[in-house]
């Protein structure tokens, strides 16, 4: 297993990523808020599976009255199958708060490391990278092991790519409820013990060899920031989501 | 203009859709008709064996925590799931033991996502016309391997996993009525995610990544047909599409016109391996019925580089790794005289004669060498012997016939399902009214043991 594959499951909330406490604290208060509106829907799913509630969650999430430009800047197939899976998942608040946040720095982490390896035109980065951070939060949610975290990996990896096309809403919403469901599965997956390969991403014939050149540029910052900070901030703040997620759903 | 942009211009996915309607209409020649039902037993023969596996149950359990019950049958259990999740469990049991069918020229199977996209239909529809929705859920998979091999798999594709999302949504779509405008966009949205790597050869994930591409197209049959998805986009080689990403241009039409049909050079599987092992697997049946394998010195296997890239596993730990293993299929035909199940089971793994047999077996890549093909030489202290294959059992020139099969089918239920039923029902498929017979069968509840 190899630096990448390493990280991505292992990922914890205190170091080696610097400055880990102040930038969840500024995540996870708002995702809380989300949290709380997006269980008392979950709860509205009755008996539901776990991938029906995931899908629909995600359904809900998409659908929700983003502006246009909102919906673009926030970059919906990132972190909706992430805050999906968990919700659909967690009974304790603090474990599913925590996987959220690792979930969407995971995503983060893995798009724009992606998007410098991928052909753009081709591939849709923040769909794959989503993908992926949602079955891993999930596995979180669902407490895998390290093993099974990894086979959780590989399988969310053999099943992520995406390719880049011009979707309207209706299918875009599809899409982000097949990832939620399909990331939620594969956790389940990952904890029934099927054998995997140990470099699911960066093997000579792992995702980013085969989408691209096999490259994988961290962003400089990685390591030493939150990534995710600044590009969720604002979107878990109640300005944009707390009021319209009452709205939406409550 | 050229050949790969004319393509681009006139869409694969609504070409290729016209082409499966018609012929889901019209009704398949004789010829080939026969071949499907073959391919069909060989297909439910697989599943029923692989649904037995430790894999297969750990993958059911998860797929029902996930999911929940369902409607849709799963081979060999009496449980249900629902369609697409039934259908990644199905296209897992058919391929997991890799003894289901094999494309020598695309190194793809296509069986297993044609019939877990049947078996999650409903059983209404006639016989006929499940038997024609199987059928051309193969060849379009067919249809488009060839089109895009060898690049697509020389990239890292796994391209039975591609095509799996091809096969299921076809197979599924034409039964639940689809349109040609309907079962392109089908194929388009099964597509939209590309499914499967060759890194995952040798471990389950493998198999896990053909029932996922399967589901995909069951679900996105299932979405066009609902009208859930929207209009989808061209995917599948349109102006921005597939092939520009995950293969080299296409040259010439993607049609199932008639003129070949590529499912009756579809080989049905005699050993549970990978295909490219099978010429070697009877070089060694061959030699052990002449030599004794405690005077083996040295072995050495020439091979073509594709089987060497694929299959050089000279230490594997699983079963997994060793269905795929030139160094283990040789060594455990030429311990044991067989080449079944039990020789490719943990024990034979494990087994200490397999092991040093194995550890004998030299590979030696041959430049033009086909995949068909295996040259074995083997060295005692008495003399060297040479035994070669060129069309192996089980490839388009030597194919199993029905008895074979049915035998095959009987080793894999043995103690589980009855076979009678399943083999009556699946040579009575044409004239059935319905596909309920069929699903009882092979499934435990409605037969039984």
């Amino acid at each position: 297993m190899t630096q990448l594959e390493s990280l991505l499951i292992t990922m914890t909330l205190g170091p080696p990523i610097v400055r880990i406490a102040a930038g969840l604290e500024k995540i996870v208060e708002p995702v809380s808020c989300c949290g709380e509106a997006l269980q008392n829907f979950r709860s509205s799913l009755g008996t539901a599976s776990p991938a029906s509630a995931a899908a629909q969650i995600a359904g809900r999430l998409h659908d929700m009255p983003w502006s246009s430009k909102v919906a673009q800047q926030h970059r919906l197939e990132l972190w909706v199958p992430t805050v999906a899976c968990c919700l659909a998942t967690a009974s304790d608040t603090s474990r599913g708060i925590e996987a959220v946040a690792i979930g969407l720095e995971v995503a983060v982490l893995l798009s724009a490391g992606l998007s410098s390896s991928i052909p753009d035109e081709t591939w849709d980065a923040d769909g794959i990278a989503g993908g992926v951070a949602a079955a891993l939060a999930c596995a979180r949610v669902i407490g895998l092991s390290h093993a099974e975290t990894a086979s959780t990996l590989a399988m969310s990896a053999a099943q992520a790519p995406r390719f880049s096309i011009n979707a309207g809403a209706r299918l875009r919403s599809h899409l982000i409820e097949r990832t939620a469901a399909a990331s939620l599965e594969a956790a389940f997956v990952g904890r029934s013990g099927l054998s995997a390969p140990n470099a699911p991403l960066t093997g000579e014939r792992g995702l980013l060899a085969v989408l691209g050149s096999g490259r994988f540029d961290p962003p400089d910052e990685q390591g030493d920031v939150w990534l995710s900070e600044s590009l969720f901030g604002q979107l878990f703040s109640d300005e944009v989501i707390g009021t319209d997620t009452e709205r939406g759903l409550l | 203009m050229t050949a790969a942009t004319a393509v681009g211009t006139f869409g694969v996915s609504r070409s290729l859709a016209e082409d499966l309607v018609t012929w889901y209409r019209t009704g398949l020649p004789a010829v080939v008709e026969r071949q499907a039902l073959k391919c069909l037993l060989n297909a439910i023969a697989a599943g029923v064996g692989g649904s037995r596996d430790v894999s297969a149950q750990a993958l059911f359990e998860a797929l029902r925590d996930a999911n929940g019950p369902g409607g849709a049958p799963v081979l060999g259990r009496a449980e249900r799931l629902g369609p697409a999740p039934s259908g990644m469990m199905n296209a897992f049991s058919v391929t997991q033991n890799d003894f289901d069918d094999a494309h020598f020229e695309t190194i793809l199977h296509p069986g297993a996502p044609a019939l877990a996209g049947l078996v999650a239909s409903r059983p209404e529809a006639p016989g006929i016309m499940g038997l024609r929705a199987f059928a051309l859920g193969c060849e379009a998979q067919l249809a488009v391997a060839s089109a895009i091999s060898p690049s697509h798999y020389a990239r890292g594709w796994h391209t039975s996993s591609t095509c799996a999302a091809i096969g299921s949504s076809v197979t599924h779509g034409l039964l639940l009525g689809l349109d040609e405008d309907g079962l392109a966009e089908a194929m388009d949205l099964a597509l939209v995610d590309a499914v499967g790597f060759r890194e995952s050869h040798g471990t389950e994930t493998k198999g896990y990544q053909v029932g996922r591409a399967t589901a995909n197209g069951i679900a996105a049959a299932m979405a066009v047909f609902s009208g859930a998805a929207g209009t989808v986009p061209s995917v599948l080689g349109g102006s921005d599409g597939t092939f520009k990403g995950i293969a080299d241009p296409v040259i010439g039409s993607v049609r199932v016109d008639g003129n070949r049909w590529h499912l009756r050079d579809v080989g049905l599987k005699p050993y549970p391996a990978g295909l490219v092992c099978f010429s070697a697997i009877e070089a060694a049946l061959r030699a052990a019925e002449e030599i004794d394998y405690h005077q083996i010195e040295s072995v050495r296997l020439e091979v073509s580089p594709l089987a060497c890239e694929l299959a050089d596993r000279s230490d594997p730990t699983t079963e997994s790794e060793a269905r795929v293993s030139l160094q283990h299929c040789v060594a455990a035909a030429l311990v044991e005289g067989a080449a079944g199940p039990d020789q490719f089971s943990i024990r034979a793994v494990e087994d200490i004669a397999i092991t040093r047999v194995r550890r004998e077996v030299e590979l030696a890549p041959k430049l033009g060498m086909s995949n068909q093909s295996a040259i074995l030489s083997i060295r005692t202290p008495s003399t060297t012997g040479t035994w070669s294959v060129d069309h192996p059992l089980g490839g388009p020139d030597r194919p199993l016939d029905e008895g074979a099969l049915e035998d095959k089918l009987a080793l894999l239920a043995s103690g589980h399902l009855l076979p009678g039923p399943i083999i009556s029902s699946v040579w009575a498929l044409p004239d059935a009214k319905d596909l309920g017979d069929l699903f009882a069968a092979m499934c435990l509840s409605g037969s039984g043991r």
